[in-house]
């Protein structure tokens, strides 16, 4: 008895020295955009990493996370990669991509003298085979983006022809991300789809163990084509969802690097001398989806669903109108994000046109409903993950949606499962959003095309996909600009995918590592990182 | 103590019977828990719990889940006694509902978990045998769950709500009220009123209900002031994990939850809620180590 008492008294004291802590912060302004840190490391080391939430499967084919891209950073090298100016720059292809035939066939040269992880030699076989398996395995999350290809194969032993059905401007960037990722030949054959408890690519860290939820153990590959310069022994990337806990652990040095902060903890980092901050603006977009049409699974042909939201665009439309971007950032998000209206983000490599953001109208909602002749309140269900800025996000919009006559319902979920429902269809609402790509076609297409294989909001409309296409084959960058604002607003205008706003990479790191680097794309990049000299 | 405890002693005893009347009764009981200042002051915080809980609409100067976004994150002042919350929502407001939600679950747990181990616990202490097996093996099963893995097993089976985490709770603590009901059976059955009213005639069922459940009583009263801190406890974990209370309804423990990342910039979002918590359970700890310390027959009066 007496110690159910002692318990609440502890929890009280905690609290009380917590109170008494904050007495001496002061206020201190995010300086701009900081992607890494020039300092000299040293050799050795084990770097642990934070992640925000248990990357998904380790198979670059079927991947679908922002995490799991950070694990891949460090584990599986791509044909090419993104600097720090958002271009794309050759990784494991000797040069840039030739286009020939009218943009129908492209020809990548792959680069010499590499192995992967586990001694197999890296050739135009493998890469021609990593290219079919992402295009073709049944499940594939890279089969949107790798839509228009119709064979990879090998035209020597270091050239790779790829062969498209019309010509595709956005394969480079998309060759630039895990549809571009190769997998050893050696490792596929033996595992097959279990690939994932297996991995092997070309990469500085070699897979070394995961423990489901917990961690991920990669360790330096001494086959690596750059290993002299690759300085950490180890690299951990353990999952830790709560922002609070992360930047807990950094502070007691049980981490080193947080990634992806939220704004309150990034405020209260600024205020610790041991802690230094990287952000740069973010590719991707953060919003709510709604379910318009996935009745048989995400990558499926949409069918008819009964629910009023499905049924009424004005609904949807009533909703989007019920939400302050401005207020949601400045309340959620301290004002440390933008408000966003459409999928690409003015850092992308095409940046279209600015998209009218729609103010916040509350008469026009309520006259909207009335239009729509639904019965009032109408009951929502939103699926948010367990983060507390989701909490927060999820209860802010059930507040604003209040006021123009919807009951919103928040279902918080762990993030894993939230993916797995939202695939399957079985949801309302939920928040939705993507970290981004340098193309615009890589933030729409997998999206709202028709049976895309992240369309998870069944969208299904001929306008769009004639755009997607159009977008696709346009070569100059100022048609393409007006092809992806023209899509941005049609977008809109289906309301079933409302975007609400843009985030900033913001990683925490403490100060004696040096060499991380944090680009537009969101990823930690650990290959060049040690512990200061 | 070594100098006179004769006349000491002497004076106690001639005064004793003039002072107290026969011990035992409801009255000396009632007294002995007056004088007994940390219980007194423990009974009285959990009336003010209980009555906040009772009238909550009328007390509560805001809408509990309403926000006011230009009043975000407001340290306490006279329009928000306790500050606001990172949504602008008025504190004491939601502490006091937030209040309300723990004694409701406080309660009703624990009357669930009496109604369900009183007579588990009464027939295997009265039957023994196989009921008895049956009935103790359960309860060892029960008990071989840490109380967190229970409830927060039952709360993620059944679903996330109030409702359910009272379930849950209730369920978790029913093992402890069997074990103390089965105890207490079994030492009241072999006396000798009861054996009297068994020559009397009596049938199992009035043996039951009218001798031995009242003369268990004393015991489970202070199961029952243990039982309801820690159902406070479980309800803002369950809640704090998730599993409990959903937003924007408040409960202590969604609002711990939610202040967590503003510790350092807003204090008070914890501080308020934390020490509700605290309160309320040591408030009907306090009183039940009264109640124990007035009811246990082998203790006495202090």
């Amino acid at each position: 008895m007496r110690r159910t008492a002692a318990v609440p008294l502890a929890v009280g004291l905690v609290i009380g020295a917590a109170g008494c802590g904050s007495l001496t912060s002061a206020a201190t302004e995010v300086g701009g955009v900081r992607m890494t840190d020039q300092r000299p490391v040293r050799d050795g080391g084990t770097l642990t990493v934070a992640l925000k939430s248990d990357p998904d499967k380790l198979d670059p084919t079927l991947a679908q996370t922002l995490v799991g891209r950070t694990v891949f950073a460090g584990m599986c090298e791509k044909l090419y990669d993104t600097d720090r100016a958002g271009k794309v720059v050759p990784q494991l292809a000797a040069a840039l991509p030739k286009t020939s035939d009218g943009g129908r066939t492209v020809t990548v040269p792959v680069r010499r003298g590499v192995t992967f992880s586990d001694g197999t030699r890296l050739d135009a076989a493998a890469v021609a085979r990593s290219l079919e398996r992402h295009r073709t395995l049944p499940g594939s999350a890279r089969a949107t983006e790798l839509g228009p290809l119709v064979k990879a194969e090998a035209a020597g032993p270091y050239t790779v022809r790829i062969r498209l059905k019309e010509p595709y401007v956005p394969l480079t960037g998309v060759l630039a991300d895990r549809a571009g990722m190769v997998m050893s030949p050696r490792a596929l054959a033996k595992y097959g789809k279990n690939f994932t408890n297996h991995p092997s690519c070309v990469g500085p860290f070699k897979y070394v163990e995961r423990v489901a939820g917990d961690r991920i153990v990669l360790a330096k590959d001494p086959r690596y084509y750059d290993a002299d310069k690759v300085h950490l022994d180890r690299v951990v990337y353990k999952t830790i969802t709560d922002g609070s806990v992360r930047l807990a652990n950094l502070r007691s040095g049980d981490v080193q690097v947080g990634d992806q902060m939220g704004p309150v903890e990034v405020r209260s980092s600024l205020t610790e001398p041991q802690l230094q901050l990287f952000n740069s603006p973010s590719l991707g977009y953060q919003g709510l989806g709604f379910n318009i049409g996935n009745v048989h699974g995400t990558g499926e042909k949409p069918g008819k669903l009964r629910t009023v939201l499905a049924r009424e665009p004005r609904v949807r439309a009533a909703f989007a109108l019920a939400l302050d971007r401005k207020l949601i950032n400045k309340v959620v998000f301290q004002g440390m994000y933008e408000p966003a209206c459409g999928p690409v983000s003015p850092e992308s490599a095409i940046a279209p046109g600015a998209a009218g953001c729609p103010e916040r109208d509350l008469p026009r909602a309520k006259k909207l409903l009335k239009e729509a002749g639904v019965k009032l309140p109408v009951p929502i269900e939103l699926k948010v993950s367990t983060s507390p800025e989701d909490s927060r996000l999820g209860q802010v919009i059930q507040a604003m949606a209040r006021e123009a006559g919807f009951d919103v319902r928040l279902r918080p979920m762990e993030y894993a499962t939230l993916l797995e429902e939202t695939d399957a269809g079985q949801f309302d609402a939920y928040v939705s959003g993507w970290s981004g790509r340098l193309d615009p076609d890589g933030n729409i297409a997998s999206f709202v095309g028709t049976a895309g294989a992240m369309n998870t909001y069944g969208i299904s409309d001929p306008v769009i996909d004639r755009l997607i296409a159009e977008g696709r084959t346009t070569a100059d960058r100022a048609g393409r600009a007006r092809v992806y604002t023209q899509l941005a607003d049609r977008i809109r205008d289906q309301h079933a995918l409302i975007y609400l706003y843009r985030q900033k990479n913001y990683v925490v790191a403490r100060k004696d590592v040096a060499g991380v680097r944090v680009y537009g794309d969101g990823l930690v990049r650990v290959k060049d990182a040690g512990f200061a000299r | 103590m070594t100098a006179t405890p004769d006349t000491v002693d002497v004076a106690a005893v001639s005064a004793a019977p003039a002072a107290a009347p026969r011990p035992g009764t409801l009255r000396t009981r009632l007294r002995a828990l007056r004088r007994n200042r940390l219980a007194l002051t423990g009974a009285v915080i959990a009336a003010v719990f209980v009555l906040a809980a009772l009238c909550a609409p009328l007390l509560t100067p805001y809408d509990p889940a309403g926000p006011d976004f230009d009043a975000a994150l407001a340290p306490p002042s006279w329009a928000h006694w306790l500050g606001t919350d990172d949504l602008g929502r008025d504190q004491l407001s939601r502490v006091i509902y937030g209040a309300r939600a723990s004694m409701q679950v406080g309660l009703l747990a624990v009357v669930l978990a009496f109604l369900i181990g009183v007579p588990l616990g009464l027939a295997a202490g009265y039957y023994g045998k196989y009921a008895d097996s049956a009935v103790s093996r359960l309860t060892d099963t029960l008990l071989a769950f840490p109380f967190l893995v229970l409830a927060v097993g039952l709360a993620a089976v059944l679903g996330p709500s109030l409702l359910n985490a009272t379930l849950a709770i209730g369920i978790s603590q029913v093992p402890a009220v069997i074990r103390i009901t089965r105890a207490e059976t079994l030492r009241l059955k072999h006396l000798d009123y009861v054996g009297a009213a068994i020559v009397n005639g009596g049938g199992d069922g009035t043996v039951l209900a009218r001798h031995i459940l009242p003369n268990a009583t004393s015991a489970l009263i202070v199961q029952a002031t243990v039982g309801i801190p820690a159902a406070i406890i479980g309800e803002a974990l369950l809640s704090f994990l998730g599993l409990g209370v959903q937003p924007p309804a408040p409960s202590l423990g969604v609002m711990l939850a939610g202040a967590q990342p503003f510790l350092g910039p807003a204090p008070w979002m914890a501080v308020f809620p934390g020490l509700a918590i605290v309160a309320a359970t040591l408030a009907f700890n306090l009183l039940g180590d009264g109640l124990r310390d007035v009811l246990d027959p082998r203790g006495g009066t202090r």
